[in-house]
């Protein structure tokens, strides 16, 4: 079924489209959350916060862009909001403290050394309007322009933050790259 | 960077696998918490907020505007003692207590039975507007 259709009949309360609709657009969300937010629950608390937002929200929906594109910026939104209430309250990832305390790890193992996990953590080390452009950009393979919308920023600053985040990470990484 | 694709080297994770009922579920608790939750649908919570608070700034300048004799918010104490139109709030403001020290004394004394206690007071507001100082 065509994804606006999917949404119109959400917009009339059909829980089976938004069943369809999730089932479509979990995996990706749930892995782009994960490395927005650096944790695993988190990011799946947040793709659900999404999907409901989705749900009640669908009414607000345009058909001017994409569903995948709208889906995103809720996402993305909420992961900025995650990640000012890191900064504020100066949380600790639950990766971290599950790890510490011997307990077990969500459902992702996170990988201990190398280039992945350097990666990683040079990530989760970017401030969130680096990260989420670079995400979408090259995770989610969202144009520039259509990034641009969906932050509510011009091209050219988008462009230049990804370039940015870009320059952060080749910077942090080139040990990692040189072992390589 | 440009030769290192984030995707190639970034894991990949998944859902878990009762994502869609776990979603379900927390659409129907939102559904249950009432239509409350759902006062001028489409704005985050704090915009609710500022939008009830709007409403209710604006509920009180109509009232003041539409009833202004009604005395809404002064109660109505002083509502039948001033007859004047003007505000209770203004004449509470211009009103000052006086006592007058008038002497009953000469009125009194040709009266026979001295115990009468008489207690005399303005029973009407013409009384109060007619004094100059």
């Amino acid at each position: 079924m065509d994804e606006q259709e999917l949404l119109r009949k959400i917009k009339e309360g059909d829980e089976m489209a938004f069943a369809a609709l999730m089932t479509a657009y979990k995996d990706r969300l749930v892995n782009f959350l994960f490395h927005s937010t650096g944790d695993y629950e988190k990011a799946v608390d947040l793709a659900q916060e999404t999907f409901i937002r989705v749900y009640f929200r669908a009414h607000q929906y345009r058909p001017i862009a994409p569903v995948s594109a709208w889906i995103f910026t809720i996402a993305s939104n909420l992961a900025k909001s995650e990640a000012k209430k890191r900064k504020k309250m100066n949380l600790v990832s639950l990766e971290e403290i599950t790890q510490e305390v011997g307990g077990e790890a969500a459902s992702y193992d996170p990988p201990s050394s190398g280039l992945t996990r350097n990666l990683q953590l040079a990530l989760e080390e970017l401030p969130a309007h680096y990260r989420i452009p670079l995400l979408l950009k090259d995770i989610e393979g969202f144009s520039q322009e259509e990034i641009a919308r969906m932050l509510r920023r011009p091209v050219g600053t988008i462009k230049a933050r990804i370039s940015r985040a870009r320059h952060i990470l080749r910077r942090r990484l080139e040990g990692a790259l040189r072992e390589k | 960077m440009d030769e290192l694709n984030l995707k190639d080297y970034l894991p990949e994770v998944e859902a878990p696998a009762d994502f869609e009922k776990r979603v379900l579920a927390a659409v129907a608790a939102r559904k249950k918490k009432g239509k409350s939750f759902f006062i001028f649908p489409g704005l985050s919570l704090s915009w609710r907020v500022a939008a009830v608070a709007a409403s209710l700034a604006l509920l009180v300048t109509l009232s003041f505007l539409v009833f202004p004799k009604l005395d809404v918010f002064f109660g109505q104490r002083d509502a039948g003692i001033f007859s004047s139109g003007a505000r209770p709030g203004e004449l509470r403001e211009s009103f000052v207590t006086l006592t007058e020290p008038v002497d009953f004394h000469e009125e009194f004394s040709g009266l026979q039975r001295s115990k009468v206690i008489y207690i005399l007071e303005p029973v009407d507001d013409r009384f109060l507007q007619e004094i100059r100082y």
